[in-house]
């Protein structure tokens, strides 16, 4: 059983990337080899829509436990079941399209989406105000290039001196453009040796062994 | 006709290069052969100091491998999770763990409990905590959101693929006031963490994070390995640039290309 | 220093207050301040300036609900740009709300400038699948749009659609971004390995980590959030929503800055009163 918990998903892991790797190096008509990604994409599919039931499970198992246990706030389990229910059902005996489930996603999830996105707006303030402090030379590089950028931005900018959209414009697109192709190029090998850690199956960590003290 | 599809024999080289350095390091490693350590790196230092002062506080840890499916950064989140879960087993403090997508639950149940079990408390694993909350992106953050109000955690560590809910959840932790660790590879959202926690992985940080942390030198040798490609990048970057002020660049760029 | 110290810990709701006030006073108002048009912004605009009539731009409205009013006034504006040099538009979008998004922008321009549904635009509608979908329409429009528009009509019923039957047959790709699916994918899939020109418009967010692309090429200019939107508006010569937007932005950008001047304040103060303190 031992063998099936820890090796098993390893050997898995190993034919399955190198079933990709294969389809996406070698020229397979050459070799005359059939393109298998396609399947596993499918395969993937077919696990994912049985893996959104094992997450319904789980989301009710936890909310209708909360409701038992008249724990502070279970209200909002009861909501959040009601909603699991309803929808569920409008979905399923109307489809995905049906008036039904429609009307609640494009009045109910859609706006309190955007609600919760646009929150953003006004978090980004508070974050500036609570810790854009000159404590360092390294977090004055960083509130001054931010000041300069949102004058650049604004029109408000322009107004108090032409140049500073081609001033923010620099700043955006010279030194700000170098950070970023460096850290996506350490991030894009970064990614790469963790692919070959796994294939390998020397990463472990991610079920549950390994990881130190 | 070729052995190789259109424009992957340079792909083909690369992924060949970094495995023999993969190979050769791991080798070294093994051998008790001396290898570079990893830098210090503090982001991961801090996660002992989050987790003690959510122990002292009697106050939850809360965690997320990011928001993505089973892409590098979220292996890389996947990676650090049983070291948090472990310490927090071994300290008795209440971890809560919060998963957006399914596949990444089922595995996080399964590092969290088998975590427990290794730390010799399989008793207090709950599996109420670790919670799949929703698929939609925006109904996860809501969900997190009203855990931090509700338990108000007092160590946030958020480690993965984090889109445009970092923002919000990051201060909203700092208003629940958590210690917080994130890091991610997405260049948009790494700014954001930068301003609102205490510790920020940057970028390719997070995948040196499970060798860093395990001290294993079989996974050290392997990001020695990548230190080794990023050099050569960067060779050929240096190559590519002398090259192109001089207007010879073309045969390099069709070596990359073929 | 007391006063100071409670600055530090100002309550963040009297923060949310200020800032929804600097966003909505100059809706009510405006300040009516100039607009500096951006080289990339002009790019942009040369780019679709630059095709011949008849011409057809694929359009990929991939943005959700959140970003939609940085990103729906630069469809308005390239709807405008186009029909006036009678250039042709298929639009989609591979995020949910997309596709509708830019139908609600493009059909009433279409309907003031004389545009017939079908003959100068069509719209493919919500395409699931991402890179797949993008892959599958290089060789075959159709089947990657599953055959129909957004309101399930057959493609082939539109006179526009004979002649666009994969992205080879287009001239110009315009990508809005927010995320992904986005740039990336159809940079990856369909502007490189076809050699089309690519442009579009992004979130603020992502516009600074897009400059490398612009740099390099691979991206022809790209509009940066609401403000590439208005300088895009400028030079069309139709100021919409981006242009409206413009003093919300002024206002909300100087009230941040005061407040990290005024956050700066009380941090040196209560550091001046009781030393170095720790945290954020």
């Amino acid at each position: 059983m031992n063998w099936l918990r820890k090796d098993f998903p390893l050997v898995l892991t190993f034919l399955f990337g190198l079933v990709v790797m294969v389809s996406k190096f070698l020229n397979l008509a050459y070799f005359k080899l059939p393109d298998l990604t396609k399947t596993l994409d499918k395969w993937s599919q077919i696990t994912f829509a049985f893996a959104i039931l094992v997450g319904v499970i789980n989301l009710s198992a936890l909310h209708i436990n909360y409701i038992r246990k008249r724990r502070a706030g279970y209200w909002y389990s009861v909501i959040a079941m009601a909603t699991l229910v309803l929808y569920g059902t409008l979905g399923m005996a109307q489809g995905p399209k049906g008036a039904g489930a429609l009307f609640i996603y494009s009045n109910v999830l859609i706006p309190i989406g955007s609600a919760i996105y646009a929150l953003l707006g006004f978090y980004i303030v508070s974050a500036a105000y609570r810790s854009f402090h000159l404590r360092s030379l390294e977090a004055t590089v960083l509130i001054v290039a931010s000041v300069l950028l949102m004058l650049g931005q604004a029109p408000i900018g322009q107004v108090l001196w032409y140049d500073f959209p081609k001033l923010s414009n620099w700043i955006m697109t010279v030194p700000n453009s170098a950070g970023i192709r460096g850290i996506q190029l350490g991030a894009a090998i970064g990614a790469f040796a963790v692919s070959i850690r796994i294939l390998l199956g020397l990463e472990r960590s991610w079920f549950g062994s390994g990881g130190g003290q | 006709m070729q052995i190789f599809a259109k424009g992957m024999v340079g792909d083909f080289l690369w992924v060949l290069f970094l495995f023999i350095c993969v190979y050769v390091m791991i080798r070294r490693a093994k051998a008790g052969q001396r290898i570079p350590e990893i830098r210090k790196i503090a982001g991961l230092d801090a996660i002992d100091e989050a987790i003690g002062r959510a122990t002292e506080m009697g106050r939850p840890i809360h965690y997320s491998p990011g928001m993505s499916g089973f892409t590098g950064p979220t292996f890389a989140g996947l990676g650090v999770m049983p070291y948090v879960a472990k310490k927090a087993a071994m300290y008795d403090t209440k971890l809560i763990v919060t998963v957006r997508n399914m596949y990444v639950h089922t595995v996080s149940q399964e590092i969290v409990k088998q975590s427990y079990l290794e730390a010799g408390r399989p008793e207090a694993y709950t599996a109420d905590d670790v919670r799949f909350v929703s698929d939609w992106q925006f109904s996860y953050t809501a969900a997190v959101l009203g855990i931090f109000q509700r338990e108000k955690p007092a160590a946030n560590i958020m480690i993965g693929h984090w889109m445009a809910e970092s923002l919000v959840l990051a201060e909203a932790g700092a208003q629940a006031g958590a210690i917080q660790v994130a890091g991610t590879t997405n260049i948009f959202q790494i700014h954001f963490f930068v301003v609102t926690c205490d510790y920020t992985l940057i970028g390719e940080e997070i995948y040196a994070a499970s060798a860093y942390l395990s001290k294993e030198p079989v996974l050290t040798g392997s990001v020695v390995a990548q230190d080794i490609a990023k050099i050569v990048v960067l060779a050929t970057l240096v190559i590519g640039f002398i090259m192109a002020s001089l207007g010879k660049s073309k045969a390099l760029i069709d070596l990359i290309q073929k | 220093m007391d006063s100071w110290n409670k600055m530090q810990r100002i309550d963040p709701r009297l923060i949310y207050l200020l800032i929804l006030l600097a966003m909505v006073i100059p809706m009510f108002k405006p300040m009516g301040l100039p607009v500096a048009v951006s080289p990339e912004t002009k790019t942009v605009f040369e780019a679709i300036d630059s095709l011949p009539s008849n011409a057809v731009i694929f359009i990929s409205h991939d943005t959700g609900p959140g970003n939609a009013p940085e990103l729906d006034p630069m469809i308005a504006a390239l709807a405008r740009q186009a029909f006036k040099k009678n250039i042709k538009l298929v639009v989609m979008s591979l995020w949910e709300m997309g596709a509708q998004f830019a139908d609600d922008q493009i059909k009433p321009i279409a309907a003031a400038m004389g545009k017939t549904y079908g003959v100068d635009y069509v719209n493919l509608g919500y395409k699931i699948g991402g890179s797949m979908t993008i892959r599958t329409m290089v060789n075959d429009l159709s089947k990657g749009a599953a055959g129909v528009d957004m309101d399930n009509k057959p493609l082939d019923s539109f006179p526009l659609m004979q002649r666009v039957k994969s992205l080879k047959d287009v001239d110009l790709l315009f990508v809005t971004t927010v995320g992904s699916p986005g740039y990336s994918d159809w940079m990856t899939y369909a502007a490189e390995p076809l050699k089309k020109k690519l442009t579009g418009g992004a979130s603020l967010t992502m516009y600074s980590g897009l400059q490398q692309y612009i740099r390099s090429g691979q991206l022809t200019g790209y509009l940066g959030g609401m403000r590439g939107a208005a300088e895009y508006e400028r030079l069309v010569g139709a100021p919409g929503k981006g242009l409206a937007g413009m003093d919300s932005q002024s206002l909300g950008h100087i009230l941040v800055i005061l407040l990290i001047i005024l956050g700066n304040i009380g941090y040196f103060r209560s550091l001046r009163a009781t030393g170095p303190a720790g945290g954020k």
